[in-house]
């Protein structure tokens, strides 16, 4: 136990070392979580657009109104002619052109389909299809209105729908994202940490010197690993107090729970990192080999790509990923209050991976010493 | 700048690069597999949402509304239920995404002409695929009811046209981005810690007695891994090209430029760290927040900056790969030549003069 004290102590030294770790470890995270959670954001408004009215009548003008009127639209001004319109979707100033075409006003009083244009840019696609709802659903309105005043009835909508949102009831995309980042960001730090940790001695040396002394193998490990877990842990607290308190993201949960989750996620990735560290012999092999593992980690674990999206190869990979279980738990504490007996199937993936994961590393541990 | 000191530096971090086969085969191979696996993986088209049914109506009316809605691509009814409570426990616990309540009197007040009110309830923690469902189901409910009316044509109708990515395929988006990351996370790790190294290892101190100048070293550093990063690229084109069938609109002999102007500030700003950092530890660390990070979120690449708030606009503009990604899909997707893209072009220029510079000013040969 005294042991396991000193190597801890050593290990804290050597991290305060540099004052600039400090900064790395706890200023940082803070400045990622209010960067990334005002990034991250898939409510897409103000978007630029150009109209061109060939039509000039009252109705065309009508409709014009409500689309720059909406929230969604800027317009940045009238084009003159379909060129210009096409021209500027090239350069990627405006998102989309909407063009009115001839006889719009005539048509619609004639019992015709007065005809609209739309030019979208396609490249990003997320947005493309938010600018076509939008533009539906005010042409729908539209729609709508007309009916109830030319035929001078009003055309009851038989049916609609009422709709509502459970756990985020304005759908901020805030909500779904930060409990992401906190995640993401334990993740990341704690990776590269802890596979660079024997590598380092091992570059320099120092290594040797820690086999004569009689720290059994397990203090060696545990002396490593607990100042990383005491990281991770304050990591947790600083950004969910930064999106509770400054992002405003509800904590519907208890924070015990989210710290019982975060104890066996650390478990998970301090192996990982630490496997890294002893399949590595210099730090820019660590380093690769953790990114290697970082990267894909955070793509295939539903942070931002919906799993259930992914062909079943790739799911099986997003399946035994440990963020995948740890981002669901964060995101389930967070919006949805849930408690272990929801969790639990997500507890027992992320424990199974966790105790495999401790179990290669104890197994390679005593492989490299019986060497 | 003497060029055979160049290439002696040049010659000597090659055989660096080849004695270390696993970060040589980790840097040709890992850009090759992300793009395989996420050009196949991220998909953030919304399909087939489970949903879950109460049906208190049970009449023919409300049956035809279900089936047009298990009909469609997007909804797939997963469970149906008597009460409320059940479905709420299967929504929190994520297996449905939204739960659809037909009232009793639903066909009776469409025969009475009265409003009939269908419930909706969705789970909003993923608000980008709520906010799709949602639009999904009241534009499904109209359609439905438009039929029931037997209503004549619409007095206004859309013709949307889609440009350059015309089935809005969220692949043809991402493939190209997704590269544009990849390179800027490959050149900053390449070269974060390669000058650190020789502080930690003291090999730097043999060079000072040397006639090697700073610029030479800087430059005979980067070479090679450039020449790693330009490999990068024609296999990671080629992957989307033959592989993705993402279309490649525009001249490739621009692209090739433009990504060299890239890649030399991606790996400048390696150098850069590396020379500030002067350890492998803080070197990795900062590298890894200072490039992954950004580049993934602050790019463009999937969050449209658009959308952020001003102050993290700003940000962004000194995020290099921003204008790297516009500039790769402006390339790929658009087909835009030199003219429409020499914004994001002098940029990057500006960028790789200011960084290289900055390297160049702090890297001392002394201990």
């Amino acid at each position: 136990m005294q042991r396991i004290f000193a190597m801890i102590k050593k290990e804290f030294i050597q991290l305060w070392r540099d004052p600039r770790m400090l900064v790395i470890i706890f200023f940082i995270p803070v400045f990622q979580s209010i960067i990334f959670g005002y990034a991250i954001n898939t409510d897409i408004r103000d978007i630029k657009i150009s109209v061109l009215d060939l039509d000039k009548t009252v109705e065309s003008q009508n409709i014009i109104q409500k689309f720059t009127s909406s929230r969604y639209f800027i317009n940045t001004g009238y084009a003159e002619n379909i060129s210009q319109i096409e021209n500027n979707i090239q350069k990627g100033t405006i998102r989309a052109g909407i063009i009115i075409e001839n006889n719009f006003e005539k048509n619609i009083y004639s019992n015709n389909t007065g005809k609209i244009q739309i030019l979208i840019d396609g490249t990003d696609s997320n947005t493309a299809s938010y600018i076509l709802k939008y533009i539906q659903e005010i042409v729908k309105n539209f729609n709508i209105d007309k009916g109830s005043e030319i035929k001078a009835t009003k055309i009851t909508m038989p049916v609609s729908v009422e709709t509502s949102a459970f756990f985020n009831p304005n759908l901020y995309s805030n909500y779904f994202f930060i409990p992401g980042v906190l995640a993401m960001i334990v993740t990341v730090v704690l990776i590269l940490l802890s596979a660079m940790a024997i590598v380092r001695e091992k570059e320099a040396g120092t290594i040797e010197q820690i086999m004569v002394t009689p720290l059994k193998n397990y203090e060696f490990i545990l002396g490593k690993t607990i100042p990383f877990a005491l990281i991770g842990f304050i990591d947790v607290t600083i950004i969910a107090l930064v999106a509770n308190l400054h992002f405003k993201i509800p904590f519907e949960g208890s924070f015990f729970l989210l710290y019982f989750a975060t104890a066996i996620y650390l478990l998970a990735v301090l192996s990982i990192g630490f496997l890294i560290s002893t399949v590595s012999s210099t730090q820019q092999q660590a380093m690769m080999t953790s990114f290697f593992f970082v990267f894909p980690a955070m793509l295939l674990s539903g942070f931002v790509f919906p799993i259930a999206n992914m062909p079943l190869l790739i799911k099986i990979i997003a399946y035994v990923n440990p963020l995948t279980y740890f981002m669901r738990i964060s995101r389930g504490i967070f919006l949805k209050g849930a408690d272990f007996s929801i969790l639990s199937q997500d507890f027992l993936y992320l424990s199974i991976i966790s105790v495999i994961t401790v179990f290669i590393v104890i197994f390679k541990n005593r492989q490299r010493i019986s060497h | 700048m003497n060029l055979r000191n160049i290439k002696a530096i040049t010659k000597k971090e090659t055989l660096h690069i080849i004695r270390d086969p696993r970060s040589l085969i980790m840097g040709l191979i890992i850009p090759v597999l992300m793009l395989f696996l996420f050009g196949y993986a991220l998909d953030m088209d919304v399909n087939n949402i489970p949903v879950g049914i109460i049906d208190h109506d049970k009449s023919d009316l409300s049956r035809d509304f279900i089936s047009r809605l298990q009909g469609s691509e997007y909804f797939e009814i997963k469970f149906f239920a008597e009460n409320f409570e059940i479905l709420e426990q299967l929504l929190i616990k994520s297996q449905l995404t939204g739960i659809l309540t037909i009232p009793e009197n639903f066909s009776s007040k469409i025969n009475n002409n009265q409003p009939a009110k269908l419930q909706f309830v969705i789970d909003g923690s993923d608000s980008n695929t709520a906010s799709i469902a949602l639009s999904y189901i009241e534009a499904l409910t109209f359609e439905w009811q438009n039929k029931l009316l037997n209503q004549a044509k619409p007095f206004v109708e859309i013709i949307p046209r889609v440009w350059f990515n015309e089935e809005m395929k969220s692949r043809n988006y991402i493939v190209p981005g997704l590269i544009a990351v990849i390179m800027m996370i490959i050149a900053a790790l390449l070269t974060s810690l390669t000058i650190a190294r020789e502080y930690e290892t003291g090999t730097l101190e043999g060079l000072i007695p040397s006639p090697v100048t700073e610029s030479e070293i800087i430059t005979g550093k980067i070479i090679p891994y450039f020449v790693m990063g330009i490999i990068d690229l024609f296999i990671c084109v080629g992957t989307s090209y033959f592989i993705f069938n993402v279309p490649f609109r525009g001249n490739f002999l621009l692209l090739l430029f433009s990504s060299s102007l890239f890649l030399f500030g991606g790996l400048g700003f390696g150098i850069l760290l590396s020379v500030i950092a002067k350890s492998q530890l803080v070197a990795s660390q900062l590298a890894l927040v200072t490039t992954f990070l950004p580049a993934f979120l602050l790019s463009g690449f999937i969050f449209d900056i658009y959308n952020m708030p001003l102050p993290v606009q700003t940000i962004s503009r000194v995020v290099s790969a921003r204008y790297f990604v516009t500039l790769i899909k402006a390339i790929i997707l658009k087909g835009n030549g030199l003219g429409f893209i020499i914004t994001e072009l002098s940029f990057l220029t500006i960028y790789m003069v200011i960084i290289i510079g900055l390297a160049r000013l702090k890297f001392k040969k002394e201990i």
